[in-house]
């Protein structure tokens, strides 16, 4: 909850701080904007300023107004900042303290009592959601709160019927409970905790019901899950541009497939029989190339770095299971210090040949 | 970083404003420029580093236990002191981003060998951590290229909290935390008054500062987790004796830039604080979390705002769970805060609703 709170406000704050940069409107103090020619406006950032403050006698006094006026914090960003935060931890904590209330189970309070409170402020909560006007962004914050309660309200029911906080169907009904807020908001943050939902639900059915399940098929279904929803979302902001999709999002969710798809592998090449090895692999490769494909696409060096990552970990792997004696392992040292190595140069290159073409094409 | 118009436009710039007193050595400038340009170091760059740098050394680890030679003590300290030694010459005289995993593997190896080493030696623990602490200063002393600072803040303060558990005095990790909470308040508060000095010092910056936000976090962290050490709950509050006085003159500074000069609205803002961190006094981790993310938003940091988030939401969730109350009281705790908070957000809205009119 206050996770999301926050992601969101550094989200905005960031796409705020690059447009006031973008168009230099970044407040100056008046006495320095007096001394401003005409169409010089100057805007200095963090390492501008370190950097000229080090090879140059530049006083101390002007180097702090730099950083005040171009750096640090104005109040409009401040008044955003603790609007957020005092609502993200008001939720936050108000939510918490409903699902403690509830985990405590008062013998004292009718079992009808109990789901009737947790019912009545879903509704009451989603009321406020619907019926008022205010600013979408609190909507926003209070709809994820409800979602939480949601949960506590199933959590409710399964004490008193007794069908256990972490059985899988628990989260099942969660999820399917808050699909359409989710789908209806597109708040990021709801839909992070959506699919966390799906996943843990994933991943409970598994250890709960699919006893025949194994952990590189698991791996497998999980990341091709994250992946499909990656795609998806790829595919609809940057393809369709029918939605706004924060690279924070994206970002998470690629390297949270990219986690289940090494882990996947490695578990499959220390273990035996591991059938799905190979369609873990071969959907892998076909995700990683079309991620590479991305990367290089739309200048991105994270898909690249993630993908790189991934992929040495999988030889590390590869390497131990043949052989752990001395020399292998000084041999994978090495291996990791140069192919990482190799990895961070080629990713120099590239962000210069980007640069060269950006350049080149204003 | 800008590129060299840019920076010539804010030279230019300068020597408008600061008047015939500016003096710059413009040949440095645009070597740090194209150096930088060449190198395009990025987050995303700098933790591909750190964590091939973490994959090597385990499986380096891995080699000296294959090997069987975590037993050959001279032939440790020997290699341990050259691979500290190669990453310092590499950062100091090349200071590439394509060298830093290199040198951050030789770095962390080096004092595993060191430590492995000395204490095959009988050595006892505390010279172990204080000559690890030596090393790591002076590396700081030699170099100050990004990771190896960084790194050797980390080892520093690691080692200060090992020589607090091995000895048995617990409590004095509410100094640790106090004393790294007085650095990261006063360099955070002092940026332009420091990176004025020297070149060096200027260039240890940004690795000392980030340097410091782990080091709190991991005092914290022996704090906030219940029963990881034996700290005495009778004194749990000795951190927040320096944690809160920081917090409310941070609350302060925040008021001045959010211009709130109405003395009954600063009465309100003060005791509503009090209220919130009067609690925290028994949990200091929670308030330290705080200050971070608060200091780190003053100044723009965003990986400190990023790391103060994570923090406060662990440090939070982390004392709900161990606090020895019934889930009924801890439900009334958390019910009033949440309450406290959104009166907070009523009280921001509607000052703002009243500046608009």
């Amino acid at each position: 909850m206050l996770i999301f709170g926050f992601v969101l406000f550094v989200t905005n704050y960031q796409h705020k701080k690059r447009g006031k940069r973008l168009f230099g409107i970044k407040k100056l103090s008046d006495d320095l904007l007096n001394t401003l020619s005409e169409n010089q406006m100057v805007n200095f950032d963090r390492t501008s300023i370190h950097l000229i403050s080090s090879y140059s006698n530049w006083s101390e006094q002007g180097v702090a107004r730099a950083l005040k006026d171009h750096v640090y914090n104005d109040i409009s960003s401040w008044k955003d900042f603790l609007r957020i935060l005092f609502v993200a931890l008001g939720i936050g904590f108000s939510t918490a303290g409903i699902i403690f209330f509830f985990a405590y189970n008062w013998a004292d309070l009718h079992k009808f009592v109990k789901i009737g409170i947790m019912e009545g402020l879903v509704v009451i909560t989603t009321l406020i959601v619907v019926l008022t006007s205010w600013k979408q962004m609190v909507k926003n914050i209070i709809l994820t709160g409800t979602t939480f309660l949601v949960g506590g309200m199933i959590a409710v029911f399964g004490q008193i019927y007794q069908t256990g906080a972490n059985a899988y169907d628990f989260f099942l009904g969660w999820t399917m409970f808050v699909t359409l807020w989710v789908i209806i908001t597109g708040f990021a943050p709801l839909w992070l905790t959506y699919l966390t939902l799906i996943n843990t639900t994933l991943i409970l059915y598994s250890q709960q019901v699919a006893h025949d399940w194994s952990m590189v098929f698991v791996c497998t279904l999980l990341f091709s899950f994250n992946a499909i929803v990656l795609f998806a979302f790829i595919w609809l902001s940057k393809y369709k541009v029918l939605i706004v999709v924060p690279t924070w999002f994206t970002n998470l969710i690629a390297l949270a497939a990219i986690c289940f798809s090494t882990i996947g592998v490695i578990v499959g090449i220390f273990e035996k029989h591991q059938d799905f090895l190979w369609l873990l692999i071969l959907v892998a490769t076909i995700c990683y190339i079309a991620e590479v494909i991305y990367g290089l696409k739309t200048k991105s060096r994270f898909y690249l770095s993630i993908v790189a990552f991934s992929v040495i970990v999988i030889i590390n792997g590869v390497l131990i299971k043949s052989s752990s004696k001395e020399g292998m392992m000084l041999f994978v040292t090495l291996f990791n210090i140069v192919s990482v190595t190799l990895v961070i140069y080629q990713l120099i290159a590239i962000q210069k040949k980007w640069d060269h073409e950006t350049r080149a094409g204003n | 970083m800008k590129q060299e118009q840019e920076i010539k436009e804010l030279i230019e710039h300068l020597q408008q404003t600061e008047g015939d007193n500016f003096k710059f050595d413009e040949a440095g400038i645009f070597w740090e420029v194209r150096k930088n340009e060449s190198e395009k170091a990025s987050l995303t760059t700098r933790i591909l580093s750190i964590a091939g740098g973490f994959i090597a050394t385990l499986s380096f680890m891995g080699f000296i236990f294959a090997a069987g030679l975590e037993n050959s003590e001279v032939m440790l300290l020997f290699t341990g002191l050259i691979f500290i030694g190669a990453a310092i010459y590499v950062n100091k005289e090349f200071d590439k981003l394509i060298l830093d995993t290199s040198a951050i593997s030789a770095y962390v190896m080096g004092f595993i060998l060191l430590g492995f080493g000395m204490s095959q030696f009988k050595l006892d623990w505390n010279i172990v951590c204080i000559t690890f602490i030596i090393i790591s200063t002076a590396t700081l002393f030699i170099t100050q290229g990004f990771i190896l600072s960084f790194i050797s803040v980390i080892i520093v303060s690691g080692s200060f909290i090992s020589l607090i558990i091995s000895n048995k005095y617990y409590d004095l990790i509410h100094l640790y935390n106090s004393a790294i909470a007085i650095l990261l308040i006063w360099s955070y508060l002092n940026e332009a008054k420091i990176i004025t000095g020297s070149k060096e010092i200027c260039k240890l910056y940004n690795p000392v500062r980030t340097g410091l936000i782990f080091s709190l976090c991991i005092g914290l962290f022996v704090v906030g987790k219940r029963d990881l050490v034996k700290i005495s709950v009778d004194y749990i509050w000795l951190s927040s004796l320096i944690m809160t006085p920081i917090l409310i003159y941070l609350i302060y500074r925040i008021m001045q830039i959010i211009k709130i000069r109405n003395q009954k609205s600063e009465i309100l803002i003060y005791s509503l604080s009090a209220l919130i961190l009067l609690p925290t006094a028994f949990a200091p981790a929670i308030s330290g979390a705080l200050l971070i993310l608060l200091v780190s938003f003053f100044v723009n940091y965003k990986t400190g705002i990023a790391l103060g988030i994570i923090a406060t939401i662990y440090f939070i969730s982390q004392y709900y769970y161990d606090l020895n109350l019934t889930l009924l009281v801890k439900s009334l705790i958390l019910f009033s805060t949440g309450i406290l908070f959104l009166l907070f957000y009523f009280l921001t809205n509607q000052s703002k609703t009243n500046e608009e009119v």
